[in-house]
């Protein structure tokens, strides 16, 4: 095809420009309805991210990980999903559990604190502490799973947004590489275990 | 100023515009018998975990391992598309987020285990996937090209994601793969416990 013409060759741009959103809408069709999505993927994925002592805990297990480094950076954010499933288990077999929001506080405290006070512990140790805390974060979610109209998408979504949040901590976590990043992650262990008292004391 | 038919543009056009004949295929109502097969491995939630944990698992073992893995699965397979009628179709969700929950804990805590084992669980996975696959709908040729198009998506799904680990994971050697691979193995552990013990207490 050929063409001279420069108000032809603009027409053609055009042209090609509506033909490539309508490519565009196409995709943006391929979201899942909303009755799905409802008590599906966004809600499960919601609720991790909304609740800010499920975001600082999980941001903090990311960066502990990527302050011990070596091995820790997957060890604690393998651990993590699996023993919360352990706790989500006992949620949805309703197994009382008390103090699930204190404990959920109190992980954003230790956890903060060891990353501020620069606390180097053996791997296992670090692990058996954050499994610990992922008990009280898998059994507050386990325990809206029955509700949600689809437990598959639900499921896949507090997950994925678990794990998102623990790689947003690696990421930041990584500065530790640099003298005054490695203040910096403290402080803001420090500003996790601040937060994780605020929730404590109902005052955040 | 004259345009070429040739300009790589056009043909990126061309590129992003071929996606929408292949929406006119439409849902799977209006596929053809093969095409509805293949697609139980991706669509089905309970076998495209379960196939993807496998996966995970088997990019990362040696030529060896690979071997047996691939042998369990297609023999697993086979078995499970022959009985699959005989047996009434039955519903083997649970089975398979059971295998998915051995395979995805295998690959985040790096467990290779005996070789029996493998062979056995690849052997229950590949038949659980055939078994649960079939359509009481469909009788005679029409269901075994149901469960035959069944059986090379999930080999296709295996084999897409074994590739890349492989690449990545095994050849080159690339931390932030094996890293990931192990994150999300532990996902799917989670997710998957979580689901067995949902429809364990939904009994």
């Amino acid at each position: 095809m050929k063409t001279s013409n420069p108000v032809a060759m603009t027409a053609w741009k055009t042209a090609a420009a509506c033909l490539l959103s309508l490519v565009f809408a196409a995709s943006a069709h391929a979201h899942a309805d909303a009755a799905t999505l409802a008590g599906g993927f966004a809600t499960g994925f919601m609720h991790p991210v909304l609740g800010w002592d499920h975001v600082a805990a999980m941001v903090a297990v990311g960066l502990w990980g990527a302050f011990l480094g070596d091995r820790a950076v997957w060890t604690l954010p393998v651990v993590f999903p699996i023993v919360m499933a352990g706790g989500g288990v006992l949620g949805l077999l309703g197994v009382p559990m008390p103090f699930v929001e204190a404990g959920i506080a109190l992980s954003a405290i230790v956890i903060g604190a060891m990353i501020a006070t620069a606390s180097r512990p053996p791997l296992w140790v670090a692990a058996v502490v954050v499994g610990a805390f992922a008990i009280f974060h898998g059994y507050a979610h386990g325990a809206e799973l029955p509700e949600a109209a689809n437990p598959l998408l639900y499921t896949a979504g507090f997950m994925v947004a678990t794990g998102l949040l623990h790689v947003g901590g690696i990421v930041l976590g990584l500065a530790v590489r640099w003298p005054t990043g490695a203040k910096v992650v403290r402080g803001m262990g420090a500003l996790i275990s601040l937060a994780g008292v605020g929730f404590l004391t109902g005052t955040l | 100023m004259g345009v070429r038919s040739s300009h790589p543009g056009w043909w990126l056009l061309a590129l992003l515009l071929s996606p929408l004949p292949a929406w006119a295929h439409g849902s799977i109502p209006g596929a053809n018998v093969f095409y509805d097969g293949f697609l139980h491995p991706f669509l089905a939630p309970a076998h495209a975990i379960s196939l993807a944990a496998l996966a995970l698992w088997l990019g990362g073992q040696g030529e060896a391992r690979k071997g047996l893995v691939i042998g369990g699965l297609a023999l697993g397979l086979l078995a499970g598309a022959l009985l699959a009628g005989r047996l009434g179709d039955p519903n083997t969700d649970l089975a398979l987020l059971l295998l998915a929950l051995a395979c995805s804990l295998m690959v985040a805590f790096q467990w290779q285990g005996p070789r029996w084992w493998v062979a056995s669980l690849t052997f229950a996975l590949g038949a659980a996937v055939a078994l649960g696959s079939g359509d009481p709908a469909f009788s005679g040729s029409p269901r075994l090209i149901l469960i035959a198009g069944a059986c090379v998506g999930a080999v296709i799904l295996v084999g897409q994601i074994a590739f890349w680990v492989d690449e990545l994971v095994v050849r080159y050697r690339l931390r932030p793969a094996l890293i990931a691979v192990r994150i999300v193995s532990s996902w799917l552990s989670a997710i998957t416990l979580l689901l067995v013990a949902l429809a364990w207490t939904a009994r």
